[in-house]
């Protein structure tokens, strides 16, 4: 169909699908040359508008189950006290502080989309949060290589195993940001109200778990309150973008 | 019929001509025209999209096949599909039902 691929474009539909999708109609044609199939503008229009919300979906369930054996990947394999020698004391910790911002922004941002796609929120919206998890999860798994590289902690690299759902989801993430209108995040008010009861389950998991581990109530205030601010400067920072904030 | 008096059924219809048979899209609206006796002769355009989205939502899967040199898409329900099928054809059970009993 002529002009059907410079439409597919226009609405960004690139690569494999619009090649598919040129297939398919191909072959309708080839079926019944005589075939109306409409406007290639109205076509494409039409392709953008029904997929950019299943894509969305899609990309979110594929990214969020690679954030979840992300974190259960973390929690097996990485802890404990290890020695540092040479470079790896700059090195590892540089790592650590890399993981724990990652796991929050992901575990934020993961529930967030979640919570988005399944309720059908602007798939603008949940397209930035996934992008936020994504990143995070993404950076999580990189400081993770990194610190079993600089530890010479080879079965660590087990770790690394989700990487191919969460690039599998920054893939249809992509498509769907394609084909969908930019248009400024709505605000949401404070958001989902789990999402905060989430926060607070681990502000409190910190509080207490710190108590207990270290034997003092005061570290564990301390932690719990890094924690805190740390749930806080996210929201100020990313709560926009994420549509939870006006 | 126009295709915006289908909007909301047109999923089930999709499913239920691909329930019995794998088919390509194609085949999908002929048979749509088929079973219809000719009312619904979709803008084929419009179908397209829905074969894409359904198979993104998991209702159905698809895969290539070649004939006379071409290549084809084939289109099969799922499991999933089959269970949204039921739901389809029970909806519409009830929502023909409370139609008729306000019209009659």
């Amino acid at each position: 169909m002529t002009g059907l691929r410079a439409e597919l474009a226009r609405v960004g539909i690139r690569g494999r699908l619009a090649n598919r999708i040129a297939a398919e109609l191909d072959d309708h044609l080839a079926c019944d040359p005589e075939a109306h199939l409409g406007e290639p503008r109205l076509i494409a229009e039409r392709f953008a508008e029904e997929l950019r919300l299943p894509k969305t979906r899609r990309a979110t369930h594929l990214g969020f189950a690679g954030l979840v054996l992300t974190a259960l990947l973390l929690g097996s394999l990485f802890g404990g006290s290890r020695s540092l020698p040479g470079t790896t004391a700059v090195v590892v910790p540089f790592a650590g502080l890399a993981i724990v911002l990652g796991a929050q922004v992901s575990f934020v941002g993961g529930m967030l989309a979640l919570w988005g796609a399944r309720r059908s929120t602007a798939p603008a919206i949940v397209q930035r949060r996934l992008t936020a998890a994504l990143a995070g999860g993404l950076l999580v798994l990189a400081a993770e290589g990194v610190d079993a590289v600089a530890l010479h902690s080879w079965p660590k690299l087990l770790a690394l195993a989700p990487a191919p759902l969460l690039v599998a989801s920054a893939a249809e993430l992509r498509t769907a940001v394609g084909i969908t209108p930019v248009r400024a995040a709505a605000s949401r008010g404070f958001g989902p109200p789990a999402v905060w009861a989430a926060g607070g389950a681990v502000v409190a998991f910190v509080l207490v778990g710190s108590a207990f581990a270290e034997h003092s109530w005061n570290e564990g205030v301390t932690r719990a309150a890094i924690e805190g601010l740390a749930f806080a400067a996210g929201f100020l920072l990313l709560g926009r973008r994420l549509g939870i904030r006006g | 019929m126009r295709a915006e008096t289908l909007k909301g059924h047109l999923d089930a219809l999709v499913l239920a001509v691909l329930a019995d048979a794998p088919a390509h899209g194609y085949a999908v609206i002929e048979e749509l025209r088929r079973r219809s006796g000719g009312a619904f002769d979709l803008p084929e355009g419009t179908v397209y999209p829905v074969l894409h989205r359904l198979e993104a939502d998991g209702l159905l899967s698809s895969s290539w096949s070649t004939v006379a040199g071409r290549r084809r898409r084939i289109y099969s329900l799922t499991r999933r599909g089959r269970s949204a099928l039921a739901d389809g054809r029970a909806g519409w059970k009830s929502f023909a039902s409370a139609v008729e009993a306000v019209l009659a």
